[in-house]
């Protein structure tokens, strides 16, 4: 409409039917029109060219055209404009086929009151409003997702692909022409997550659950050219008519890995140039301080070891430094073994003792217990529990810290409880975050890195576990973590299984010795635990001597021994095996026990023997 | 008769720190700056253990390690390897190249003397 009239183009021959619309438009009062005639269609295809119109009324007996040719004729010239059929005859079906052709409505001559008139014209203008709004709608959502900067790609409840965008072309390396149809795990999943992932569509079409929907998730992807790399995705469900659709936007983070990567390789490196400048420092300071050049007063003594402090205070940090960024790159090498974590709480209490006295603090211990033994780093377990003692002391200023061992089926679950300050509710979620130090009021002297919380978790997390944090402000804080309880057999595999993929990529060989106590249980009925017990921890120690050579795994459990020996052969790894069998049985007699301890031993290769960490675990488990 | 202890660091400062609390604690101590000094040092001086630092230009305090162990006239010097760099990889490379034992920085001077100790005893 130009200013706000609704200019119609009339296209009529018989001059009374012309006359009487010229009336009726004129004395409209709703709305204002504005209209020009043209009597034969060529007139009114001129007009069109010349000039805007809101509206067209076609009658379709033309002298120079008739039908549906003329509206046909109408539209070619401009698509987007509506139009009115007139018809003279009372004829529906002519109607109706002109609808069909594309004109909005039709009127009959002759029988068609004022106000009908005037809906009519209104109606085709909404009509043609909307469907060039949606036209219009449908375009720009189309437009974000082809030019969006994320894949795209959409799935029917088949697992076939529906949609799939410019970027998706870019990112995976496929037209488009050659993906729709195709099943998206042949496309785009590497073949370790094939099988998940057609699990994940049956059990979300049966249940209307789905775990990795409406979440970020990481994984890795497949491009055309065979390699895998890291991307961020997001799936979400789509029900439309009777059919499932899942839409995902995929987000190609190997970028992001390669940035967190020299993230981490600038601290990591940061970190070690500054230990020289420190170990200057420190020797320096320390020899005036012990007079190796010449007396010293009380007062520089004084001044020096406060100079001292300042260092350590630097090498610690330093170190939490490292720490850090070691554990977000993985590159934490857990050094496992089965052990007593009661008795890694009590010594980390035990440590701990003096400084809650001094603060006036009672330090409570419930061990159901006496002693628990799990596989894990107990370096990075004395850690864990340090680091959260550590903070406990620092919040806590009256009552008590509670450290609980409890032994459940699948994990281990482990407190640490303080009658502290307690931690308001908007900060719960950095409580695990690094350098977040919120409420500044701690003791004198208290001061930290605000890492402790950070390293203890992914401590927890690298072994596999979770950590939780409970608190409210003012009444106090509790920190719960679990660790999950591998059997010696479970990590054996896994590293089996890396050690498999290492030994593939790098086409080497991968051999596997295992020590057993033989008829271990009837053992145990016969003796008492103790010799036995010191008798495995000194094997334990022999073994992981006699694989130092190499960079190679040593694993106890009880009374197993595993060791993988990476690019060994079996000849190799034959003669190892007799070299340790040999200082397994000096140990045993030199413990007294030859005549009760029998050893059996097992040498197995990849690819040689199985392909498989399975194959191989079973086969040297066999007898 | 005093054992003699070669030190061996790019860094001047770290030698001299380590010279001064080497003869405090009744060692004569020899000192090199460089790999190929330290190579020199060894065959005039003969000492009976060397403090190598591993991040040394031109030749590192690996290579010189690897030398030493691979010469059948140096190979029972006892060798310990002092640096900044703690990860395992590092750790496993320093063993693999034959040396002794492995000390980080900054070291306490108990940790060093201990090594040293208890290397020389061996």
């Amino acid at each position: 409409m130009h200013n706000s009239k609704i200019h119609i183009l009339v296209i009529e021959d018989d001059p009374a039917y012309m006359n009487l619309l010229k009336l009726r438009l004129a004395a409209e009062r709703k709305a204002v029109f504005s209209a020009v005639f043209a009597a034969t269609l060529q007139k009114a295809l001129e007009r069109l060219k010349q000039e805007p119109f809101d509206l067209v009324l076609l009658d379709l007996f033309l002298p120079d055209s008739s039908g549906l040719d003329s509206l046909e004729a109408v539209r070619k010239q401009s698509p987007h404009l509506p139009v009115v059929i007139l018809t003279a005859l009372p004829d529906e079906d002519v109607g109706l086929q002109a609808v069909k052709s594309g004109a909005q409505d039709y009127l009959i001559k002759g029988e068609v009151d004022p106000h009908m008139f005037f809906r009519v014209i209104q109606y085709a203008l909404e009509r043609k409003r909307m469907e060039a709004y949606l036209r219009n709608s449908e375009e720009r959502t189309r437009l974000i997702i082809e030019t969006a900067n994320d894949a795209f790609v959409a799935m029917d409840s088949s697992g076939l692909i529906v949609e799939w965008n410019r970027r998706a072309e870019l990112m995976f390396g496929w037209p488009r022409s050659s993906v729709i149809g195709k099943t998206v795990a042949d496309v785009i999943l590497p073949p370790q997550h094939r099988e998940a992932h057609q699990e994940g569509i049956k059990h979300f079409l049966a249940s209307g659950e789905g775990p990795i929907l409406n979440r970020r998730v990481e994984l890795n992807a497949l491009h055309k050219d065979g390699r895998e790399f890291p991307v961020e995705l997001t799936v979400w469900p789509a029900y439309s008519g009777d059919e499932y659709r899942f839409n995902a936007f995929i987000h190609d983070i190997s970028g992001d890995r390669k940035l967190q990567q020299m993230k981490d390789e600038f601290v990591s490196t940061i970190s070690h140039e500054l230990r020289t400048p420190m170990t200057i420092i420190r020797e320096g300071v320390l020899q005036v301080l012990e007079g190796l050049h010449g007396e010293t007063t009380e007062n520089q003594k004084k001044f020096l070891t406060m100079t001292l402090g300042g260092v350590d205070r630097l090498k610690h940090i330093i170190d939490r430094l490292l720490d850090i960024s070691k554990l977000e790159s993985g590159r934490v090498l857990l050094d496992k073994e089965l052990s007593d974590i009661v008795q890694i709480a009590r010594e980390v209490n035990a440590a701990f003792l003096p400084r809650a006295q001094a603060k006036g603090l009672e330090i409570r211990e419930i061990f159901p217990a006496d002693s628990l033994r799990v596989y894990l780093d107990k370096n990075k377990m004395i850690q864990v529990f340090t680091n959260l003692m550590d903070n406990a002391l620092k919040f806590t200023d009256k009552g008590f810290i509670e450290v609980s061992v409890l032994d459940g089926p699948q994990s281990v679950e482990c407190r640490v409880r303080d009658t502290g300050r307690g931690i308001p509710k908007d900060d719960l979620g950095r409580v695990f975050s690094k350098f977040e130090q919120f409420d500044r009021q701690m003791g004198p002297g208290e001061k930290g890195t605000g890492l402790g919380l950070a390293i203890a978790k992914g401590l927890v997390e690298s072994h596999r576990g979770k950590i939780k944090v409970e608190s409210r402000a003012g009444e106090g804080t509790q920190f719960i973590f679990f660790l999950p309880k591998h059997s010696v057999d479970d990590i054996f595999k896994e590293y089996l299984a890396r050690g498999i993929r290492a030994a593939l990529t790098e086409k080497a060989c991968l051999s596997v010795l295992l020590f057993e106590v033989q008829d271990y249980d009837s053992l145990l009925t016969k003796m008492a635990p103790a010799p036995i017990d010191h008798l495995l921890k000194e094997l334990g120690k022999k073994l992981k001597e006699g694989v130092r050579q190499r960079v190679d795994t040593a694993l106890e459990g009880g009374h197993r021994f595993y060791a993988g020996l990476p690019s060994t052969r079996r000849e190799t790894a034959d003669f190892i095996s007799k070299r340790i069998r040999q200082v397994f049985d000096e140990t045993i007699k030199k413990e007294g026990l030859s005549d009760v301890v029998r050893i059996r031993s097992k040498v197995i290769g990849f690819p040689e023997d199985g392909h498989t960490a399975e194959e191989l675990m079973f086969l040297l488990r066999a007898v | 008769m005093a054992y003699k202890i070669l030190v061996v660091d790019d860094e001047p400062h770290i030698v001299m720190m380590l010279e001064a609390r080497l003869r405090k604690n009744g060692f004569e101590v020899v000192t090199a700056t460089s790999g190929s000094e330290a190579m020199a040092k060894v065959k005039q001086d003969r000492p009976d253990l060397i403090v190598l630092d591993v991040m040394m230009p031109v030749i590192s305090g690996l290579e010189v390690c690897r030398m030493l162990k691979e010469n059948p006239v140096t190979r029972a010097i006892p060798v310990i390897l002092l640096t900044a760099k703690s990860t395992e990889r590092d750790q496993t490379l320093g063993i693999s190249a034959g040396a002794d034992s492995y000390v980080t920085k900054p070291y306490t001077p108990e940790e060093l003397l201990g090594q040293i100790k208890e290397l020389l005893e061996r």
